[in-house]
This record gives C-alpha cells, structure tokens and sequence, in this order.
C-alpha cells in the first residue's frame, strides 16, 4: 500500500496522496505523504514501537498525536543539524526526513539499560534523595558521574548549530492562540470586525480538532470548513496567520513569545522568535485526553482514543488490526464509530461507567463486545500490546487478544497561559477538571476554557474574539454562529483507582507510577507542588499534559481529599519546549555583544595591533612589530617610546559630556567635589564626582570652553553611569538650574599625544596653526583651533605623567586626523601605544582607574581626600562623612615594590604582616594594579593597605595563593616616576 | 593647505541592493543637536520659523523645511538636519546648538523590504497607523542606540542614525538579516 | 513590561532603567543633615501593591520619568517626565 502497509484506502483530512514521501526511522527506508506527521507515518507503517523510557527504558509506543506526547521523542536530522528530544508528533513529514528513536543502546528492541526496569524498586519516588547519600566521597568518583552518564533526554550534536535564527517584533490588537474550532471563529469575528489579529497555531495546518473528528459544520465535513475559514482569514489583510508557531509564554503588558519554524525546505532563518505585543489575546489551546490508568498501560499500541480519531480520521492510518477501546466516557464510543467507518475493526468497548444510555450502545460495531463497570488487569506483551486482561461489573474476567487499545479517560483543559501571569483557575464538576478563568486581557475560548463540545467551542471562540475586537475600538455586529452535528458532553464521572501490583503509568515521560504517588503521599509530599518536586511527576518535555489531572485524582484517592480541592502545579513559561537559539536569535558570535570601534580602528588592525575589550569598545592593547618575542617586550618598547621621545594613543572611548547654560557652573560645583566655578575659560581641571552614597563614581576632566560652555570627560567604563547620575542631578534635583546636555562622545575622535617630544611632533605637524609654545598654552590649557578646515581642539592634558596633549576632530574625520598624526610621530622616532602601556604608564604615576575606583572606595581611599572641597556643597558629601567611610584606618592607596627588586606579585595579592598566619583577621588589604615598569626595571604595583598613609617605607607580604606566590614588599607612595610632576610643566 | 581631507569617511560598508530594500548611507549631512534653555521653547520655536522657515515638531516627528529638517528626540530637543552649525547662529541665544555631524552615520532605507528589515530590528509598532511618514523613534536595535525616521509614506522610506562607532556592528547584523 | 513614555510612547521596559521608589517631594541631596541625607537615600516604603518610581529611558529621549505601577502585577498605570513633577 502506498504511504505505508497500515494506511485506509481512502480519507485522510490533512494528507496529498498525489505527494509521496520517503524518509528513515532508525535506519529502516520507509513511505509517507506530504501532510503526515512522522507520527502518523510511522502508524501508517505499522510501527508501535519507538522509544525507551527515561528511568526504567521500557518499550514504548505513541500515546497521543500532538503536543501532549510524552514517549515519541525523536532526534531529528545527522550531523552538526542535529535536533534530539523532538515530538515525532508535531514533526512535518518531509522527503529526506531522517529520524531516529532515544534513550537507548545499542538498539530500540533490545536496551542494555532495560535492566533498570528490574530494579525498579530502587528507582521508586525520591530515589535520588535515598540512594546517592552515602558515603560522601562516593559523591563526586562515583555517583555524579554514573548519574550523568545514563541520565537526560536524547544527546545534542555537540557541534556549532548551522541553522539561523531570527526575531520579530509585531503588534496587534488581538492575538488568538491556537487555530482549532474556537481559535478560528475568535480569529474570523475579530478579523471581520477589521481589529488587528495574529492567529498563531502550532500544527502546519488550521483547523485543530476539526482535522481528527468526523463533525459536520454548515453541512460540510468539519475539516472542509476549517479550510475554509483559514482560507478566508489569509485572505484578510488585517490578519496575519502563523502556522508552525509554538506560543511558549504570555508575558507582562500583553507581551507574548512565539516561536514559528520554518515549513520543510524554505530556506530563511529555521526558526523566528516572534516577539508579539497585543491589546488582548483570545486562549483557544483546547483540551487534550486524559489516559487511564491500569497495570501495563503503557505498552506501545496503547494510546489516547482521541489520538486514534486524529491517525484514523485526519491520516488514514490505522494503529491496529484488533482494536478495543477503554472509555469513561460518551466521546470515547466516537472511536468506535470512526474505526469501523475507515473499515478497521473493533473487538471490545470498555466502559468504566456500570450503566450507559441506550443511544449509545446503539453506537457500537456489530462486532464489538461490551463490557460495562470494565477495568483492565493488565496491559500484556513486550515491544507491543498483544492483550488485556479485562474484568466487568459482574466479576467476568477474560484475556482479549488486541494490537491497540484506546483510552477515553475525559479531558484536561490546556490554560496553561493563563496563568503565566498568576491566573486562577476553578473546578468544574461538569469536565471533572480545574479551568483557567476569562480576563479582559486574556479571553479564554473553547475546550481551553471547558467549551468541550463543538456546539460551545464555535460559540465561545465567536464572543471572545468579538469582545477582543470590540476592546481594541473596532465594534462589529454578532456574528452568525455556524451550526454543528453536536456532540453532547456528558458530565464527567470520576473513576476510583484500583490498585494493582504492575506499574500503573501516570507520567509516561518520567516513569512514574500510582504506585509513586502512593509512596510520596505515604512520604509526606502530598500536595500537588511536593508531589512533582519529589517524584518528577509533571516535569519534562511534555510538562505533564497527560498525567496531571490523573495525579491529583490519585492524591485524592490516597489522602482522602476532594480532588477539587487539589490544584495542578503552576504552569510557567516555556508552555512547550523552545531551543535556546530561537531566544538568541542572530545575537550569538558576532552579534552577542555589538563593538564600538574608535575612528583609528583601521589603522590599528593594520599596524600589528591586538584589541581588548573595554566596556563595549574594542582598543588596541598593543601594537607588536616584527620580530618582538611576547607582548612584554612590545609593551616596554612603547613605554619607553613615550617616556623618551613620543607616542600616540587613541583616547576617544572616554565619555565627553557638552555641558552649557546660564547656570552650568554652580551645577558642577554640586556635581564634583572640587569647584569648577573658578576654572578660567580656556583651562581644564581634574575633577571627582561621588555617588549619592558618599562613594566615589568616577574621574575626569573639566574643560571650559567658554563662560557658560564645559565639556567633560568621563572614564570609558563609566560614561553611560555618569550621563545617567549627570541627567539624575539635572532632571530631578534642580531642574531649576538652566543647564543642557549633550553627549558628545561619538562626535570627537580624540588622541593623546605624550612624551617629551609630543611638542615637537605637534608644532611638525600644525606649524603657525596654533601657538603651543609653554608660555601661550601651558599645562591645563585648552584651544579650539582651525586644523586645514577641520575644527578640532587641543588639550594639555596628561595621563602619562609626560609632557602630553590631546587633540579631538570631529569623529569622521578621525581616520585621516590619526593618520596625520602617525606619519609625525614615525618621523621623530616615535610609535603608537595601546591600553597596556598606557596602564604600565599610570601605575607608575600612581593614577588611579576602574581597579581602584570599584564602587567601594571613597576619595580618601584613593589619596584625593583633598579634593573635597570644603567650600561648598556637593553630591555625597554628607554621606562620606558616615563613620565606616570615614574610618583612619580604612586601606587606602600606597604603591608597592618587592624588597627583592627580581621578585613579582600580581594584582589580587592580599597583603599579611610577616610571619602571619593567612586568615581573614590577618588580611591588611590587597594589590589592585601591577606592572613591570620598564623605567624603574622591575614590577611596581598600586595597593590598598589599611592605615596605608603612614605606613610608608613598612616591609610586608603580598601573599597569593591562587598563583603560588608569597612575595615581600615594601610599601612607598604611590607614585613612581616624577613624583613631582615636572615633567607635566616643561 | 586642505588636500581634502576635510571630507567626512563614510561610516558603514557598502550595502547591495536586495529585491524591494535599497539600503544606501548619506554621508556628510551636517547633523545638529538643539537643545532649548530653560522656559525658552516657545521663544525657540518663534526664532526657528522667522529664521529657518519652520515649525518644530511636538513630540517625536520629523518636520522638513526646504533646507532643513527638525527631528524630535526628547522634551526640548532636537536634531536640526541638513545646515552646519554656523547658520543655526541666530537659535544660540534661546537654546544650546551643539555639532554632531561626526558623531552619527545615517542610513536610508528606502522599498516595502525595508519595513519587513526594521520589523525585525525595532520593538516598535511599525504599521502605517502608528509610525507613519514624519514619526521618529528613538529606541535601540540589538543593544545599539538608534534614531529611527519615517521619511516617506509609499514607498516606505526611513532614515537611521546610529553614532558612528556602532556604524559597521549594526551594518554587520543588517547584512545577516537581510539575508 | 511596558512603560509609556511621555514622550517617546510604549516602549518596552529593556529601553529603561529603574532607580527606585521615588519620595514624594523632591529629593534633596545637598545641604541637608546627616539623618535626612540617609533617609533620603535609604528610607523605602516598598509598599506590596501601586507605587510610584523613578525610570531612566535611557535608550530613549534620555528623561527621568515617575512611573506609576503595582509591583505585584507589573501593570504599568502611567509615567510623567520628573523635571518638574516635584
């Protein structure tokens, strides 16, 4: 037959048979057709088996035909594409398909760890907690590994993914999740009514139940209407429908998340994360079946009645050959029905209930034995059901030989979403399940919502979709309600557990049993929340669908509770499964963190140079010439190069701030702790802010350009901080004060320009341009100037401690600026420098960065106590002054050097007196900074020490243990080279 | 002695045309932060349209004089497009007037693929209702700062201003994107 | 989450930091004494329900704003700028 041995001959709502498929399960070359699932390919197939369990490995088939599967999980693809712990049920069927089964080795029919199965007793509830106790040291040889090794779902590729990923943004006025009877006509009524709608479904087809019954609408067979009406809606402008997109999360202010993969063969991303924001959302997720639970029913070719109407009905494949069906329900005897109708046959219906309406006996194929008040003794057979042992109301019991088995066992409610967000839900004694509750943000419609009949679910799904339109403005008159072949739901009657010695399955996917739950209960974990947490019941892929609603009748039985007054554990986002890469979207490698580059990248990528991060710039930390052994001596090079002659380095990542007005001079005087009111136009002053809390927040400079104009600098690290505390202090504190900002970090490309030899290189380079002789534009002077039609800036400013000067040009200029500069400074002999030597360069002045302004630091830790103006007011005063912060003997700033001048230290050292025994009581506090200084010949290093100041010419230990190194040191002040600051002057 | 060198580098890499999306930089337009002083909007908005010839924008939106254009980027400020610093001279008295011609590389998006590129990019509403011709945003794309315009009605065209130094990440992630 | 910001519009709250509760009167900072500079920094109601704070819409127009939520739903009632709310 084609498309697989068990296929009908004719029907199948959802596939082409004109568009056979071939693809491979397990290595076996098998037949489909376009439109099957491979669930519904491997039903056609004949194939029951397909996979192992996840504790015991039992042999397992497919329980249900969606969502909902807990055993079918697959791994899809070969190679890199690898995609393992895949629904088989909600996979498209494609030409090529390759698939294979889990959780076992070497082979699906024959499993090692089947042996678990025997060992049961072991694995019962809590085994975890038991088992894996004693003795400790077992933990970490023995257990973790063992654990690790059999434990998990199916295995990854381990390789990169070569799929993309995506995003999108979208907004609309309502968004209906789930496409089924309910979903559509709240999409049709809302997209009349001409509101914005997203309807998002799962399936690669609309129409969700209405594709698996045999219902009538409008006289048509139910699956032609819905293609119908998802016809109509791809037809509406003003509405966009998704096929293939997983909704996984409702989130606050009507944010949801959807997942929408890409149908087989598009090219384009493989899956686009949806990101939709919408006014209202309308639930229509529906219900899915319950399974009952009796000793041996997971054998494969047991499986949900409703998932044998989807195979039968919407595949036209049949699961069996002698099917029997186990009902609590009217619904259930529909199965019956389809069977003999597609021409399978049914040998026995089992109903739980002790009396059923005549109606419904009339019902059952004339083949078919009834048995009423049934359970069922046992599932028998090995890889596949081959019986059940059945007793009656009267006591009869008998073996019935079947190959299938369908569970009617009533129906839970999927309104998972609706209480994402901290819903309630309520519990209807009609379903005999708890029911998420309608909200002006969340309508729910249909079988979500205990609709259960078709009748209700096209009634409910039209009001909310209406209500949904109508709250976002777009008023619409009622809307036709189409009319259905009802199906009546009877009211739900509870079933007591019987007990039996075979394991019982609640939760397929996570092997536990009624058993399990008795001994959780028996335990002291007996609510719902303790239950999962202690057994696993409700966890995994399938996050519980199927066993939820059978745990807590089971809790019921065992505690003597009313199970209505049980509720099922809290759903949370994702509601299904979602790779980790769909949420990345194209952020990953390149696009995990986006680069700021400085306008001499270019040049610095083509001169040797290699880049470090800082903050979210990319600088050059050095630039290596030929022929240089390590970084070390590249560092050294270009130390010495500024210290004797000159250098250049790119500063233009620091963060500059335009500040101007009437009042910006008071409004700086608040801001820093020194006056800026007094610095003359034309000059530039260092400058400290401090947070609110008295600590300090970052240095920089001031530079006043004119009266009422400043531009400031930030460090690299800080400048978003400080532009936030910058607008804090003008926005909300004194918004009375005139005063503008501007960032204007990006506008200029600024260099320092240090050394020696930096006014020669600027006089080679500007000539009469500007006059920057010692006496017209000394130290802390600042100039606009032409430079060749350009306006730039000049600064003498120096964190070399050389004589040093910074000149910014408009950024998109900077390329050719830097480029100008660096012909000069060649030409005198001169290089460019990166961050490392820049940092060797203020260690050895005792300049202070981000490793000693942390956060916990105040100004007199730093040695700037005198920097507090006592003059005036400023952010953080009062607060320094609290008592820890003013402590004497809190660490502050010293600078270090080995007493053995060969000897080396690092940065994180904490200091010891000698002969102290390292312990927190002994710690005196700890190196920041360190660098081998090139012009002392040995490492220097910038330390915190407690009563630091006058501790100066003190021996002690910089102890380090991480690095093995336990060096003496000898504690001098913090500046190494030019103490004095001559060179600044010159 | 200016060997034109005064001529601004283009900020992003060159961008080929894709069916209904050109994606092309505009590079050199004078581009210029205003900020008013304090209680001096009003007076702001009379000197911009004696002098320039045009009504600032309330809110974000962008307003298009012959020589100019305004763009609103937060209470009180704009970004005044198209004249250098120089001739928004007779603005200094009432509010800062700051250069950033430098500081942005400013792209055009111009074709129907242009609002399907941004749709992934901006976690705005994008839709003719909402953002249409003379709407700004001034909002981020993967973690970039950016100022988004509505330049155009049909076909959809778009103005992006990025600062610089994210011009080529942002370029980089429009290149993946667009596939 | 979303905030509406006063100029800007809805935007979603990734574009915004949160300072905190915001007083009811201006904070004030400087020229006050030691308990009042501690209280104005430390002192938080935290009430389990609406409250008023302080956003930064930072990737955005750049203002302060007063945001009026409930803290246990997130819902967002709505925002003024803070220059001149006090």
């Amino acid at each position: 037959m084609a498309g697989g041995p068990q296929r009908l001959a004719s029907g199948g709502a959802t596939i082409d048979r004109g568009a056979p498929v071939r693809f491979t399960f397990d290595g076996r070359r098998l037949d489909g057709f376009a439109g099957d699932t491979l669930a519904s390919a491997l039903v056609a197939n004949g194939i029951a088996l397909v996979g192992r369990s996840f504790k015991y490995h039992r042999p397992r088939g497919l329980l249900g035909a969606g969502a909902e599967e807990p055993n079918g999980l697959v791994r899809l693809g070969a190679g890199s594409a690898v995609e393992p712990n895949t629904k088989a049920t909600l996979v498209e069927l494609h030409d090529g398909l390759v698939s294979s089964s889990q959780n076992r080795w070497p082979s699906l029919a024959f499993d090692v760890q089947a042996v678990n199965a025997l060992l049961s007793p072991f694995f019962a509830a809590g085994f975890y907690y038991k088992t894996f106790m004693w003795p400790k040291s077992f933990w970490e040889k023995f257990y973790e590994p063992a654990i690790r090794r059999s434990a998990g779902l199916g295995r990854a590729s381990g390789l990169p993914d070569p799929g993309r990923y995506d995003k999108v943004n979208a907004f609309c006025d309502v968004l209906v999740i789930g496409g089924g009877p309910a979903g559509l006509m709240a999409a049709l009524a809302a997209g009349r009514a001409g509101a914005r709608v997203i309807l998002a479904e799962q399936d690669f087809v609309l129409g969700g139940r209405l594709l698996s019954e045999r219902h009538e609408i409008d006289g048509m067979p139910s699956s032609a209407w819905s293609a119908q009406a998802a016809a109509e809606l791809d037809g509406m402008p003003n509405v966009t429908v998704l096929r293939r997109a997983a909704v996984f999360g409702s989130y606050d202010s009507g944010t949801f998340g959807v997942v929408v993969s890409a149908a087989p063969g598009e090219t384009g991303p493989r899956q686009t994360l949806w990101r939709i924001v919408t006014r209202s959302a309308v639930l229509a997720t529906g219900a899915i079946e319950r399974p009952l639970v009796f000793g041996g029913n997971d054998k494969p070719g047991i499986m949900l009645a409703s998932a044998v109407r989807s195979y039968v009905n919407r595949f036209a494949a049949l699961p069996g050959q002698q099917i029997t069906l186990f009902t609590a329900t009217d619904e259930g005897w529909n199965t019956a029905v389809d069977i003999a109708a597609a021409g399978g046959r049914v040998v026995a219906i089992l109903d739980t209930r002790r009396e059923v309406s005549p109606q419904l006996r009339a019902l059952a194929p004339a083949a078919a034995r009834i048995f009423l008040g049934a359970d069922i003794k046992a599932g028998r057979g090995r890889l596949r059901l081959t019986a059940i042992d059945v007793v009656d109301r009267d006591g009869r019991a008998e073996r019935i030989a079947t190959d299938c088995l369908a569970m009617a066992g009533g129906w839970t409610p999927m309104g998972g979403m609706a209480i994402h967000l901290g819903g309630r839900l309520a519990w209807s004694e009609r379903i005999g399940a708890p029911v998420p509750k309608s909200t002006p943000a969340m309508r729910i419609a249909g079988a979500a919502g205990g609709q259960l009949s078709l009748a209700e679910s096209l009634a409910s799904g039209a009001e909310a979709g209406l209500a949904a339109a109508e709250a976002a403005g777009h008023a619409a008159a009622a809307m036709a309600i189409p009319r259905s072949s009802d199906d009546v739901v009877t009211p739900f009657q509870r079933r007591p557990y019987a007990k039996t010695r075979r394991p019982a399955f609640v939760d397929f996917q996570n092997d536990v049993t009624a058993k399990d739950i008795a001994l959780a209960v028996r335990e002291g974990f007996a609510i719902p929340e303790h239950l999962k947490r202690y057994t696993t019941l409700g966890m995994g892929t399938d996050q519980g669908r199927t066993a939820s609603l059978n745990a807590i009748e089971i809790l019921a039985d065992v505690t003597g509770h009313p199970s209505t007054e049980l509720m099922p554990t809290s759903a949370r986002p994702p509601e299904t499964p979602i790779a980790i890469a769909a949420l990345a979207g194209a952020s990953r490698g390149e696009h995990f963190r986006p680069k700021r580059l400085p306008a001499s990248h270019d040049w610095s990528a083509a001169h040797g140079g290699s880049f470090t991060e800082a903050g979210p710039w990319m600088r050059p930390r050095w630039y290596t010439r030929t022929g240089e052994a390590d970084w070390l001596t590249t560092v050294n090079r270009e130390v010495t190069t500024v210290r004797t002659s000159v250098g250049v380095c790119d500063v233009s990542t620091l963060g500059k701030l335009d500040l101007s007005g009437p009042d910006v001079a008071v409004f700086l005087d608040r801001v820093y702790t020194n006056l800026m009111s007094t610095v003359p136009v034309g000059k530039v002053r260092y400058g400290l802010m401090l947070r609110e809390d008295g600590f300090v927040l970052d240095d920089g400079t001031a530079a006043r350009l004119g009266e009422t104009h400043f531009v400031i600098s930030t460090t690299t690290a800080n400048a978003l901080r400080v532009t936030q505390h910058v607008e804090y202090c003008r926005q909300v504190l004194w918004p009375e004060l005139d005063v503008s900002l501007v960032p204007v970090t990006d506008q200029w490309a600024q260099y320092a320009i240090a050394g020696p030899r930096s006014r020669d290189l600027l006089q080679a380079l500007l000539g009469d341009r500007i006059d920057i002789g010692n006496a017209a534009f000394p130290y802390l002077a600042v100039k606009a100037f032409d430079w060749d039609g350009v306006e730039a800036r000049l600064f003498r400013v120096s964190f070399s401690g050389e004589l040093a000067y910074e000149i910014a040009v408009p950024a998109s200029v900077g390329a050719a600026a830097f480029e100008r500069l660096m012909d000069a400074c060649v030409r005198l002999g001169g290089c460019a420098y990166g961050t490392e030597a820049l940092g060797v360069m203020r260690i050895e002045k005792g300049h202070v960065a981000g490793s000693e302004i942390n956060g916990q630091t105040t100004a007199a830790d730093l040695g700037l106590g005198k920097m507090l103006s006592a003059k005036k007011d400023f952010v953080g005063k009062m607060l320094a002054q609290r008592p820890a912060l003013a402590a004497a003997d809190r660490p502050a700033l010293v600078g270090l050097r080995p007493v053995d001048r060969a000897g080396r230290f690092s940065g994180g050292a904490h200091f010891l007196a000698p002969g102290a025994t390292p312990s927190i009581e002994a710690d005196e506090g700890w190196l920041t900074s360190v660098a081998f200084s090139p012009s002392l010949g040995h490492f220097i290093g910038l330390g915190f020490l407690r009563n630091g100041a006058r501790r100066l010419g003190e021996q002690i230990r910089a102890y380090d243990p991480v690095r093995g190194r336990d060096t003496l040191v000898e504690v001098v002040p913090a500046a190494f080279v030019d103490p004095e600051g001559a060179r600044l002057h010159v | 002695m200016s060997d034109g060198w005064t001529r601004p580098a283009p900020a992003f890499p060159a961008f080929p045309p894709r069916p209904g999306l050109a994606v092309e930089e505009i590079v050199g337009r004078s581009i210029v932060t205003v900020v008013a002083r304090a209680g001096q909007e009003a007076a702001l908005r009379a000197v911009v349209e004696t002098a320039l010839g045009v009504l600032l924008p309330e809110g974000p939106r962008r307003v298009a004089g012959q020589e100019i254009a305004f763009i609103g980027i937060g209470p009180g400020k704009w970004l005044a497009i198209g004249l250098p610093v120089a001739a928004l001279a007779p603005l200094a008295d009432v509010a800062a007037i700051v250069d950033q011609s430098g500081a942005y590389g400013v792209l055009s998006l111009t074709g129907a693929g242009a609002r399907r590129l941004l749709g992934r990019a901006v976690a705005i509403d994008l839709d003719d209702a909402a953002f249409g011709a003379g709407s700004v945003a001034t909002t981020i794309i993967e973690h970039v700062g950016v100022t988004l315009v509505r330049t155009a009605a049909t076909p959809p065209a778009y103005e992006l201003y990025v600062v610089r130094s994210y011009a080529r990440s942002l370029a980089h992630w429009l290149h993946e994107t667009m596939g | 989450m979303r905030i509406l910001c006063p100029y800007c519009g809805e935007r979603d709250a990734h574009e915004f930091s949160i300072r905190g509760e915001a007083p009811m009167t201006r904070p004030v900072v400087i020229g006050v004494p030691m308990a009042e500079a501690v209280a104005a920094l430390h002192d938080r109601r935290n009430p389990p329900g609406r409250t008023r704070e302080f956003w930064y819409h930072g990737a955005g127009c750049r203002s302060w704003l007063l945001v009026d939520r409930d803290l246990r739903t997130h819902e967002v009632f709505g925002a003024t700028l803070a220059s001149g709310a006090f």
